[in-house]
């Protein structure tokens, strides 16, 4: 017979664990699509066409929850399950944007050749996606270093298989790298976390006592500065900056190509927001990095810089088209870091208004990848020789997505780092400090840069002449594909005219600073 | 009874010596042995700090957690490592290098 007392705090868990669900119905319904995929697998059913179906219906349904919730949820003071979860505007903009991206990747692997996904795995390969989008969508809303914890090898386990899709000597040699690089940066992380745990006895670093604890420390600040950048090392390896950015060109290029457009936003904008909340929930305490002798805005700002030069200046030597790409994610992340250390409202608002702008210009990158490897069977820049006259459509579409890739008008790639470069202004005019200066310079200079290699593309494709050699077309480009290049392009080109619809919506998200 | 220092110098030898066998060693299968020694310095920390946590116990659970999480992570290690070993017939790393630039 248990004690009177023990069963009303039982019955008080439970009730709060039922209002507690009720607040994240979108990733249940992602989690009952992922074991309907299962099931279906299970019984031998390989249809392709179905699968994706039912996957798009389930990521539908999803967006449609999470917005006919729209943070309207009676989110108690502390959050969901006793302050595990935190679904606030922030999570529910950055949610839309991962599911978006879940529905786009579907959408590639549709065809006989499935963007290069083995067709016989197709069952196993929606599991996965929606694995690594439900990690995703948990990583952006919790400050909880257990969940995060969780939640960052729900992504990394899924992206480690997602990897070997391909089922080929490049795909196993890149599972294996990602993996190894992967273990590392997560067990770093965690010795990081066990560190902060230990001086703080707190594991939610937005909690009063995490706070408290860190601010009536009395230890030197060096160890918690080690243990906190060591714990910031696995946000980095999921952002893939420069030090931590030796898997990505590999991994991008012996993924399939969904894969790899996925990889290259979802678990990426997801990093970025454990890295916001981290940045923010310190720089409002003010401890760890401020006002200690020891400058961390510096740090933050040399790896934006480098992973800039070191992003694009790899990328001028590639021919492989999804390793090109890969190197200039890895330049977009220090865009998006340059806004993060800004450290003001307006460098978070234009880091997400990024963020967005690049979600929609990866992909269409990535389905232009997927359409002319379908029409030379190679992803090599240099096959594509003289496909833009004979594709003109294509052609001006190339020619559309690699301006916005630079940043230049009138795309809203300009928009989006221009908005970047005026934030890092503003912080460089309120605090004097030169390493934001220095930092902008190296952004404007790497914009120089990159228009080298984007605009390779569309060199070949109209003023090289293709070679001698058969071209074997290995997919027909089915008509779904051209029509959502036509509407990422079409996006990319509205937003810059109509830039406020978009920062509309995100200013809706308010934020701490 | 031991004091909690004790544990901190015991977690952070194991996981330097597993971060040195990540680095040096060639063979993919002891470079995850290194990864496993650095994943349990991180418990021992968990384990001996949630001594302060007596409430909650946070860094028990925390800890559990990662074991669970460390064996889900072997298992697929081990199955990529044996996909390597059938297209290269090894599993030293420095002779899986085609990806390159």
């Amino acid at each position: 017979m248990y004690p009177a007392v023990f069963i009303s705090t039982l019955y008080a868990g439970l009730a709060e664990v039922l209002q507690s669900l009720q607040g994240i119905l979108p990733e249940i319904a992602i989690a009952v699509t992922l074991l309907l995929v299962v099931l279906l697998d299970l019984f031998k059913i390989k249809e392709g066409a179905l699968l994706s179906f039912i996957t798009g219906a389930g990521v539908l349904a999803a967006a449609l929850l999470l917005h006919t919730q729209g943070g309207a949820v009676p989110v108690a003071e502390e959050g969901l399950f006793h302050g595990m979860l935190k679904p606030d505007s922030l999570s529910v903009f950055l949610r839309s944007l991962f599911l978006l991206a879940a529905l786009f990747s579907v959408w590639m692997s549709r065809g006989r050749v499935a963007g290069g996904v083995n067709i016989s795995r197709l069952g196993e390969f929606h599991t996965l996606l929606l694995s690594l989008l439900l990690g995703a969508m948990l990583m952006s809303m919790t400050t909880h270093f257990l969940l995060i914890y969780m939640s960052i090898e729900l992504v990394s386990i899924s992206s480690y298989i997602l990897t070997n899709f391909s089922f080929n000597r490049k795909s196993a040699e890149a599972g294996i790298k990602y993996l190894l690089f992967g273990a590392v940066a997560s067990a770093v992380m965690l010795f990081g976390i066990s560190l902060l745990y230990g001086f703080t006895g707190a594991l939610d670093f937005a909690s009063a006592p995490f706070h408290s604890s860190l601010l009536s420390l009395s230890i030197d600040s060096l160890p918690l500065l080690v243990a906190g950048f060591m714990a910031l090392a696995g946000f980095l390896f999921k952002l893939s900056v420069v030090p931590f950015h030796v898997w990505a060109p590999d991994v991008y290029e012996g993924a399939p190509i969904p894969v790899a457009a996925f990889f290259s936003v979802v678990p990426k904008l997801a990093g970025l927001a454990l890295l916001i909340r981290f940045v923010q929930y310190f720089h409002e305490s003010s401890i760890l990095f401020v006002s200690v002798d020891f400058n961390w805005q510096f740090i933050l700002a040399v790896l934006a810089g480098l992973s800039m030069f070191i992003g694009n200046l790899a990328a001028l030597w590639q021919d492989n088209a999804k390793r090109m790409l890969a190197y200039s994610s890895i330049a977009h992340t220090g865009f998006l870091l340059s806004g993060v250390l800004a450290y003001s409202s307006l460098g978070i608002k234009s880091v997400i208004f990024y963020a967005s702008i690049y979600l929609l210009m990866n992909f269409a990158a990535f389905i232009l990848v997927k359409i002319l490897y379908g029409k030379t069977g190679n992803e090599s820049i240099r096959s594509w020789s003289g496909l833009g006259k004979k594709a003109p459509y294509l052609g001006a579409a190339v020619v559309v997505v690699m301006i916005a890739l630079t940043g230049l008008p009138p795309t809203a790639g300009f928009t989006a780092k221009l908005l970047v470069f005026t934030s890092l202004w503003e912080a460089y005019q309120l605090s004097g400090n030169a390493v934001l200066g220095y930092l902008l310079l190296a952004g404007v200079v790497n914009t120089v840069i990159a228009l080298f290699y984007y605009l390779k593309i569309p060199y070949f494709m109209y003023f090289r002449t293709a070679g001698n050699e058969a071209v074997q077309e290995t997919e027909t480009t089915g008509l779904g594909e051209k029509v959502l290049l036509g509407i990422l392009t079409g996006l990319l080109l509205l937003f810059f005219f109509k830039a406020d619809w978009l920062l509309e919506e995100i200013n809706l998200i308010d934020f701490i600073f | 009874m031991i004091p909690a220092e004790h544990f901190l110098y015991l977690a952070i030898t194991l996981f330097c010596i597993g971060l040195v066998i990540v680095i040096t060693k060639k063979n993919a299968i002891v470079v995850l042995m290194g990864v496993e020694l650095m994943l349990n310095a991180a418990n021992i920390n968990l384990v001996a700090f949630s001594r302060f946590d007596a409430l909650h116990l946070q860094g028990q659970v925390f800890s559990l957690f990662v074991i669970v999480v460390a064996a889900a992570e072997a298992a697929v290690a081990l199955a990529i490592v044996l996909k390597v070993y059938s297209y290269y017939k090894t599993s030293e790393l420095d002779k899986v290098n085609e990806l390159k630039g």
